[in-house]
């Protein structure tokens, strides 16, 4: 039906048919399907069709620069496949500083992202060091533009596919040289297929209230004026949404509204050893009109504000090794950070034989199949859950970047790794995309992610029974006091300077993916006294300690946040970001270590604060 | 090939001086990040206030870091407010429209003393200390000092450093400093309101959406048409005493077109207009020209021949010629330069001695507003530093008199003469403002041509060169590098004593400083106008330049290296019907 429906489209425009025929059985069985199930009403659903999409001119002028692709010749064949995707998106944002506003700043822009591939689905440009590389000039934008006329967006376009092309028959030739000296393990194709998803919904408009939005971040931000210590404190209000178009050479054709917004604050301040202290929370939701209502954003505003007094104030913890106990939200983070990066997986970029490449590498890459936690956790990754037990969630979403539509994943059954997060990149032993490509990526592949992840465990205990345990173990191994984790920096809410202490330190202790730092780490005493200690780092938080978990609380909790898919999910630093949520009890390790951080500490100001009036 | 025809004779029959228009070089505005409502034409400015607020936090400040080990001796504080909105059209379409408002602070703290400070230059290395932060836009007198108070501590603290390191290494060195690092001035205080002005986006969006699609010639590659409108604040604060409150405010309006030949080589024109208020502008049938004549250049050169290698006489129009004067001559004149030994110093040992023809004299005038009908971009009322602005004559009948100089001393300039300029983030050096270059050798236009013609059949040669528009170059001074400069023509035409004038492609011009001077025969009698953006140490500064189109007797030109990466495979998606 879809192939009918787009020879019906192209008819006023171009007489030729969609590309990529080979691709496509699942779309010819569809279409005959169709056929059979009733030409009438075929024909009235192929003419609302063609009509929305002449309504659209996004669409129009995506749909008529990819059929003219096939005419892309150079000393190499045209494409075998070739996509475009475009974001209509509008943002605003507001920030503040101890209760002065900076500038609110609106944009309308239209980021493009076009990739053609050249070769075969078995053989092609993508997974190289070179497959992002164009050698010649560029004279594409990256963004369309604003208007709506037909001939501004197709020539856009029409620079764009251009640049990807020639992109793809530099990088696939590249990529060939590289393997003549290099033997690969195994041979993966590069391309899944994937059947054609139409999806065209209505544009859905959002309003902000700008200047309500400006008074609250004002009156939120005020909130760090009282500790008079406080050098630095941002809040910021962000809403971003987006018609995200994406159409493909396959006959895919998708228009969603996309959405997210936040309030974000965060502060740092120097201890008394000048020892530097940040913290921070992101409030994410859906949409402006889902955020908290203002008294709850002011008190996770006070919470942080408190945080870095209290952190401030707290001795700087000691090495540890020993069994350590994370409460629901902490828990949630790390599941997000380590388990939800390490199923996310994507190849090794072919380069020369030698050559250094910048890759990170998932360790559940060769483990399928073997357990990665106790037989009592099982793992899913669910993208159509709008909330759990009256709490919403964020990361569902009905499309992926490459036109697949996700489903529920049951990643991990009884602690053994079932299946993997994939995009139409084959990884080992799961061939097909399961619609989890959500980010950008690099090397010509995109970036899977989780949507909305709910650890659940089959045997669990009340949190104080887990702290009990927690105390008991630490009695048999002599231990004065054991240790529980009641909040992680993920993302962080650190600077830049922060992230490159973090991974200077990551890579001077043992190498692998810095993991973020714990923010609130209390000492758990026998008599019930929990003392906050500062400054701690984990040593190798990997996925191995995950297998070691002992026991899982009754109580969880809903961790939602945003994704942009750079090293410990940095705050503000992506361009592009996805909505997250991971749905976890508390966790308590068998055996973790810690050590006290050892980053220079500045000297403290000379001069004392000036008075908060 | 009517259309290349239209276009040399509409060239050569006007003014050497091409149609006024105005070339700008090197101009990289940052694009705005944010949109907001048109700038408030109330604009009460509480700026005054907002010194004094500063003020005070600076003073409890160094009160106590001047105790310090080392002690601080001095602070300056500057505070740049930028009410900006900048907005781009391509071939008919709006691609961007966006406004903001932002303030940017700037933090530098002296220790030690003037004679020997943190900001001593020690084997090329110049210091980078000053902190660059950005501020809100609401004067909250808390909120205020808090983010001060922080930013001078940083600044202070680097400064420590940076002192112990520069003091431990002058025990070491071998040469002696003979200058100050920090000059001895009268403090200057003074508070002027800027101008709001009127403006409205979207009419504006309308004008350059139709702008833009007048470049619309069938072979442009793309082509945009930009305004940006700047509203720029500085309030200047420091211990010293000094407080200032100026600025000034900035509109331009520019076409780029690009195309690529079959060969591979890439094709840029460019033009624009600078006037300090949006409705000093040109109207819209001049602008929508402009962005035609654009394109058409553009498409022209497409069919234009490459630029065979050459060394011979030429006329660079008084755009050209500025963009000339700024690149090889106006950086050597900056003082800094003359105390770096890594720098080239070409012109330290020639005070008082000949630099260019007797017929020439250059003079740095920031505080010039006008020139030729035209705005100058480099005019302010007070430079980076809280130094009034001054006029300094560089060069007087050919003689070098003077170099640039901020508060960072030369020898036998112990004091400041207005010119120490940096853009937010950096920190100042001596930099240059309205490069004006006057002539006693002045001819009509005609007779300009006429001795080009007479040189080019004295040296025997088959032609000459006119260069009518040209964009940024860049110039290497320091030692280790190629003495060279290369400003890059846009458009240059070969001039044929007995033949119609050719428009060729891919130029570059090549040649050693010094030599170029001498070369200089005549100039035209009508100045030419270039406004535009220095990059420099610090930063990008607003500059422009000022001169009559020049006669060289020799110019050596090459042909630039030529990418080998191909137009778009496929034609331009066009209405069925339109033709080339």
């Amino acid at each position: 039906m879809t192939r009918r429906i787009l020879a019906v489209l192209f008819a006023p425009v171009l007489l030729v048919p969609p590309l990529a025929a080979r691709n496509s059985s699942a779309g010819a069985a569809q279409a005959s399907a169709a056929q059979h199930a009733g030409t009438q009403r075929a024909d009235a659903a192929a003419e609302k069709l063609t009509a929305a999409v002449n309504a659209d001119p996004i669409l129009r002028a995506s749909l008529e620069e990819l059929a003219r692709t096939r005419n892309l010749r150079l000393m190499s064949d045209p494409p075998y496949f070739v996509e475009i995707g475009v974001e209509d998106a509008r943002t605003f944002s507001v920030s503040a500083s101890f209760g002065a506003v900076y500038d609110s700043r609106e944009n309308r822009f239209r980021p493009v992202r076009a990739a053609v591939r050249v070769g075969r689905a078995d053989f092609d440009n993508t997974g190289s060091i070179y497959s992002d590389y164009y050698s010649g000039t560029r004279y594409d934008s990256q963004l369309l533009p604003l208007d709506n006329q037909l001939l501004s967006l197709r020539g856009a376009l029409w620079l764009t596919l251009d640049r990807a092309y020639k992109t793809a028959v530099e990088a696939i030739g590249r990529k060939t040289a590289a393997l003549r000296g290099v033997t690969v393990q195994e041979k993966l194709p590069d391309f899944s297929a994937a059947p054609p998803t139409v999806v065209l919904d209505p544009v859905k408009p959002v309003s902000v209230d700008k200047g309500q939005w400006t008074r609250r971040v004002r009156s939120l931000s005020e909130i760090f004026k009282a500790s008079p210590q406080t050098a630095a404190s941002v809040v910021e209000f962000q809403s971003t949404h987006s018609a995200s178009y994406y159409v493909n050479s396959e006959s895919s054709l998708v228009r969603v509204n996309d959405q997210i917004a936040y309030v974000h604050a965060r502060g740092s301040r120097q201890a008394g050893d000048g020892s530097v202290v940040y913290d921070g929370e992101t409030v994410v939701a859906l949409s402006p009109a889902a955020l908290p209502a203002e008294p709850v954003l002011a008190e996770t505003v006070r919470s942080v504000a408190s945080n870095l007094d209290r952190l401030a104030e707290a001795p700087p913890g000691e090495t540890y090794a020993g069994p350590v106990l994370f409460e629901p939200r902490a828990a949630a983070q790390i599941f997000g950070e380590i388990i939800g990066a390490h199923l996310s997986v994507v190849r090794r970029p072919v380069a020369e034989a030698g050559r250094a490449v910048p890759f990170g590498g998932s360790d559940f890459e060769t483990r399928l199949g073997a357990r990665v936690l106790p037989e009592w956790i099982d793992l899913t990754d669910d993208p159509t859950a709008a909330e759990y037990e009256g709490q919403p969630l964020a990361g569902a979403y009905k499309v992926d970047a490459e036109g697949v539509t996700p489903r529920p994943a049951a990643v991990v059954e009884k602690g053994m790794l079932k299946t993997l997060l994939t995009t139409r990149q084959p990884v080992r032993g799961v061939m097909a995309s399961n619609g989890r490509a959500r980010l950008p990526g690099a090397y010509g592949i995109r970036q899977p992610r989780i949507s909305n992840l709910f650890v659940k465990a089959s045997k669990s205990e009340p949190m104080a029974a887990l702290k009990a345990r927690l105390m008991e173990m630490v009695k048999q191994q002599g231990k004065p006091y054991g240790i529980l984790v009641r909040k992680m920096d993920y993302p962080s809410h650190g600077s830049i300077d922060d992230l490159r202490r973090l991974s200077q330190r990551t890579s001077s202790s043992g190498g692998g993916r810095p993991a973020s730092n714990p923010v609130l780490v209390y000492q758990v005493f026998p008599d019930g006294r929990e003392t906050l200690v500062r400054g701690l780092r984990f040593r190798n938080l990997g996925t191995r300690a995950f297998r070691d978990i002992l026991a899982a609380s009754r109580e969880s909790a809903v961790f939602s946040y945003m994704d942009n898919g750079l090293p410990l999910a940095l705050s503000g630093a992506g361009s592009s970001v996805v909505g997250c949520s991971v749905v976890a009890p508390g966790v308590l390790f068998e055996d973790l270590e810690l050590e006290p951080a050892s980053d220079d500490a500045p000297k403290l100001p000379i001069v004392p604060p000036p008075p908060t009036n | 090939m009517p259309v290349l025809r239209g276009i040399l004779t509409n060239v050569l029959r006007t003014p050497l001086v091409a149609l006024g228009v105005l070339t700008v070089v090197a101009l990289t505005l940052a694009p705005a990040q944010s949109s907001r409502q048109a700038p408030n034409p109330a604009g009460t400015s509480q700026i005054p206030a907002l010194a004094q607020t500063v003020s005070s936090e600076l003073k409890r400040n160094l009160d106590l870091l001047a105790k310090a080990e080392p002690g601080a001796y001095y602070i300056s504080l500057e505070i740049t407010e930028i009410d900006a909105w900048d907005m781009t059209a391509s071939l008919g379409a709006l691609t961007n429209s966006s406004g903001m408002k932002r303030r940017r602070l700037d933090t530098s703290v002296r220790v030690g003393s003037p004679a020997f400070d943190n900001y001593r230059v020690a084997g090329g290395d110049r210091p980078i200390m000053s902190t660059s932060t950005e501020l809100p836009i609401e004067d909250d007198p808390a909120a205020l000092r808090r983010i001060v108070w922080r930013e001078i501590d940083r600044a202070w603290r680097a400064a420590a450093e940076r002192y112990v390191k520069a003091r431990s290494s002058a025990n070491l060195a071998n040469t002696e400093a003979t200058t100050a690092d920090f000059s001895s001035e009268k403090p200057a205080t003074g508070s002027a309101t800027v101008p709001a002005f009127k403006f409205n986006p979207s009419d504006w969006e309308n004008r350059i959406r139709k702008h833009s699609a007048a470049a619309g010639i069938y072979g442009v590659l793309s082509s945009s048409v930009t305004l940006n409108v700047r509203r720029e604040t500085r309030t200047f604060v420091d211990s010293e005493g000094a407080q200032l409150t100026h600025g000034r405010n900035f509109a331009r309006w520019g076409v780029v077109s690009r195309a690529k030949a079959q060969d591979g080589q890439d094709l840029v024109t460019s033009e624009s207009f600078e006037a300090s208020d949006p409705s000093g502008l040109p109207k819209d049938e001049a602008l929508a020209e402009t962005a035609k004549v654009s394109g058409m250049l553009v498409a022209a050169l497409l069919k234009a021949p490459p630029v065979d290698p050459y060394v011979g006489p030429a006329i660079l129009s008084g755009k050209a010629a500025g963009v000339f004067f700024h690149e090889i001559f106006g950086h050597r004149v900056e003082g800094h330069r003359q105390k770096d030994e890594t720098e080239g110093q070409t012109f330290t040992n020639s005070l008082g001695k000949p630099v260019l023809p007797p017929f020439l004299s250059v003079l740095f005038d920031p505080t010039r507003r006008t020139a030729a009908g035209a705005d100058l971009n480099g005019w302010y009322a007070f430079d980076n530093e809280g130094r009034p602005a001054q006029p300094v004559r560089v060069v007087d009948q050919g003689v070098l008199k003077n170099f640039l100089v901020s508060r960072e001393p030369i020898k036998g300039y112990p004091s400041s003469n207005g010119h120490g300029r940096r853009q937010p983030g950096f920190e100042p050096v001596a930099r240059q403002s309205n490069l004006i270059v006057e002539s006693s050798r002045r001819v009509s236009d005609a007779q300009l041509r006429q001795m080009l013609i007479d040189e080019v059949v004295r040296q025997g040669k088959p032609y000459g060169l006119y260069f009518e528009s040209v964009t940024g170059g860049f110039t290497t001074t320091r030692r280790r590098g190629l003495q060279a400069f290369t400003v890059i023509p846009l458009v240059v035409f070969r001039i044929y004593p007995n033949r119609p004038p050719e428009l060729v492609r891919g130029v570059d011009i090549v040649g050693t400083p010094l030599a170029s001077f001498e070369k200089i025969l005549a100039t035209g009698d009508k100045d030419g106008v270039f406004n535009g953006y220095c990059g420099a140490e610090s930063g990008q500064v607003p500059v422009s330049a000022v001169s009559p189109a020049l006669l060289v007797s020799e110019i050596e030109v090459q042909r630039k290296p030529t990418p080998t990466d191909r137009p778009p495979l496929l034609p331009r998606p066009m209405v069925s019907g339109e033709m080339p």
